[in-house]
């Protein structure tokens, strides 16, 4: 580790977390601008009981004290409590009851789309021009076209409906395979596209002719010399992968009937329960983020010809 | 006489025959067989070439044709309820009609050697014809793409320059900015104001109530949000071309710097950025559908590719058409969009594969 990195990571930190109070202000800020208070619903409230619902939660205090107390709260991932489900739910165990089912999904296909992506996508390059290549671009040009409420309806329809093979919701581990293969399409597109130009790269280069003229079989040259140097771009794709798939996840839960955080976002959204789409929000937020900044780095450790700024 | 030096340089015209008229054969060699060629009819040349794009670019203006002047001349209107007219029953038959059916009224009228424009698409459940609504939700969505495009088009190009010509302090700050709002999750962003906007402004009465609260969210954002890329890209495209030898070259024969920039600097930045807004479009279209689908689309009447196929989504196991048609329209724009811009991209800058 030389101090460049350090540099660099420690950059990057400071930058994430000026990200993460921004996102805590806005999403504060947004809620504020909301007409109606938390307390506000069918049935009349006493002006008292308000006034001691208000006090209890510190919503008497000016506006600023309630901004830090929440941002406060906000950084040790405190985000209140729901106020439309039943009894007092918090929010950050509402989010840890739904990620565990949309970890699991999200992770099978995060490794689906990174496996046949770069397996794919090397195919591809090795095969340059001829119709392996063509059709495999096809596939990856066809299937970012396709929306994913699209993929999953089909989906379901045919192998839930039509042809019986698969149950259509997600309890079971057979329930999980549709979900995830849906998410995995269009990461999978964007890592073969990724993969194949890169490989195109390497496998122009010098080394690589040097290597294959030295006499080197193709198994070595493949892992010694050329993935190697192929694959350092997914890495980068890491990050933007994750925020692909959180939002992927928020319809095709919805749709194959996952109980995870999407699909308790999405029916936070039509419920109004501002609480649990701000607290989403924000732990929505920290993953990417942190996803992100972790393939940066990797990247740069990866790739010692990266210039560090 | 003249002696000879053999050690003399001195061209004997004579003997040599070199300096003799040039015949008319000579002269015309050296014409200009074709003008030379200029950066975009280069680009346009190369263009021409790939077939795909081309076919996408004529896909695209077809759809522009139908989108704008079909509703004009169509005999139904997106929003009109056909079953429902003054002073007559309500006929139900006309919620759901298979693609080329009629209803019932319809059906007594053509008995009446009346001429009745065929339902395309059929209709939906409110009995409006699904044709013009697949056309409008069609014009909503590339309308939604252009604009969002646009914004990010101006903003971008104007921040991304004005930091690479700055230098200096104001280009890092202007770049740090960059970064803290390049880092933010654009989706949850939107999603968040779309809530936010929904509630907050009463567009009742205002052209903005009818293309809905998450439309202008979604162009806000994008205003907010998605200018980054560009803005990086055409900061670095100036940077890089600022310090080309080309560059040096015109201003070392004297070029004023307005002149640079006019001649140089703008058309190979305008390539990047053109290709860039192409690709910005198709983007803008899947957010708005996507956006739909959850239930923050366009308000009610008003219908969008989104909204129409995530409407239907439900009709799938009895009317798949429904839900298959707005599905279709979206993927075959944000395709023809998307091998457009690939198109546009290799024939500005071939070298870049």
């Amino acid at each position: 580790m030389d101090k460049k990195l350090i540099f660099y990571i420690l950059k990057r930190l400071l930058l994430a977390f000026v990200t993460v109070v921004i996102v805590i202000t806005v999403t504060f800020f947004a809620m504020q601008l909301i007409p109606g208070g938390p307390f506000t619903s069918e049935k009349a409230v006493s002006p008292e009981t308000l006034e001691r619902l208000q006090a209890k939660y510190g919503l008497d205090q000016p506006i600023i004290v309630q901004y830090f107390r929440y941002l406060q709260s906000a950084l040790v991932f405190d985000f209140g409590y729901s106020i439309k489900s039943r009894g007092a739910r918090k929010v950050m165990d509402l989010i840890i009851a739904g990620f565990r089912f949309s970890s699991a999904t999200g992770l099978i296909a995060a490794s689906i789309a990174i496996v046949f992506g770069i397996l794919l996508g090397s195919l591809a390059a090795y095969k340059h021009n001829t119709w392996v290549d063509k059709t495999i671009m096809v596939f990856s040009t066809a299937s970012v076209a396709v929306p994913s409420f699209v993929i999953s309806t089909i989906f379901l329809y045919l192998f839930c409906v039509e042809w019986k093979i698969l149950p259509a919701n997600g309890d079971t581990w057979q329930g999980f395979i549709l979900p995830t293969i849906t998410l995995s399409f269009s990461p999978m597109a964007y890592i073969i596209r990724l993969t194949r130009s890169s490989t195109l790269d390497v496998l122009n280069s010098d080394y690589i002719r040097t290597a294959n003229a030295k006499g080197l079989s193709f198994s070595r040259v493949l892992y010694k010399h050329s993935l190697r140097n192929s694959l350092t771009p997914v890495i980068t794709y890491a990050g933007p992968m994750i925020a692909f798939i959180i939002t992927g996840s928020l319809v095709v839960e919805r749709i194959f009937g996952i109980p995870g955080i999407g699909r308790d976002y999405v029916s936070s959204i039509t419920n109004r329960d501002y609480p649990i789409i701000m607290g989403l929000t924000i732990f929505l937020t920290y993953l990417v983020i942190i996803m992100v900044l972790i393939s940066d780095i990797l990247y740069k450790v990866v790739n010692p010809r990266v210039e560090l700024e | 006489m003249k002696i000879k030096n053999p050690f003399t340089f001195q061209v004997d015209y004579e003997k040599d025959n070199i300096f003799r008229k040039a015949s008319e054969k000579e002269k015309q060699e050296e014409s200009f067989m074709r003008p030379s060629t200029t950066f975009f009819g280069d680009a346009i040349r190369r263009f021409k070439r790939n077939k795909i794009a081309v076919i996408s670019l004529f896909f695209i203006l077809f759809i522009l044709a139908v989108i704008l002047i079909v509703p004009e001349i169509y005999p139904y209107s997106y929003d009109q309820q056909l079953g429902i007219v003054p002073g007559r029953p309500v006929d139900a038959s006309f919620g759901y009609l298979p693609p080329f059916q009629y209803s019932v009224t319809e059906q007594a009228r053509i008995a009446a050697g009346e001429f009745i424009w065929p339902h395309i698409f059929g209709t939906d459940n409110l009995g409006r014809d699904y044709f013009i609504r697949v056309i409008m939700g069609a014009r909503v969505s590339l309308l939604v793409g252009f604009f969002a495009a646009l914004i990010v088009l101006i903003i971008g190009s104007i921040y991304g320059s004005i930091s690479a010509f700055a230098g200096g302090k104001v280009d890092m700050v202007m770049m740090r900015i960059v970064d803290v709002i390049y880092s933010l999750p654009d989706m949850i962003i939107i999603i968040l104001l779309s809530v936010v906007l929904g509630k907050l402004f009463d567009f009742e009465g205002t052209i903005f109530a009818e293309i809905g609260a998450s439309l202008i969210s979604i162009f806000i954002v994008y205003g907010l949000l998605y200018w980054v890329g560009m803005a990086r890209l055409v900061r670095g495209q100036v940077l890089s071309i600022k310090q080309t030898e080309y560059i040096l070259a015109s201003r070392s024969i004297g070029s004023s710097p307005a002149y640079v920039i006019r001649k140089h600097i703008l058309p190979n930045c305008l390539s990047v950025i053109v290709v860039s807004a192409t690709l910005q479009v198709p983007s803008a279209i899947f957010t708005e559908s996507f956006l739909s689908f959850i239930g923050l689309g366009v308000n009610a009447p008003m219908p969008s590719l989104g909204s129409l196929a995530s409407e239907n989504v439900t009709q799938i196991s009895f009317r798949a058409y429904l839900l298959l048609i707005p599905a279709l329209f979206i993927c075959l724009i944000v395709l023809a969009l998307n091998l457009m811009g690939d198109g546009l991209r290799d024939a500005f800058d071939p070298k870049q594969r």
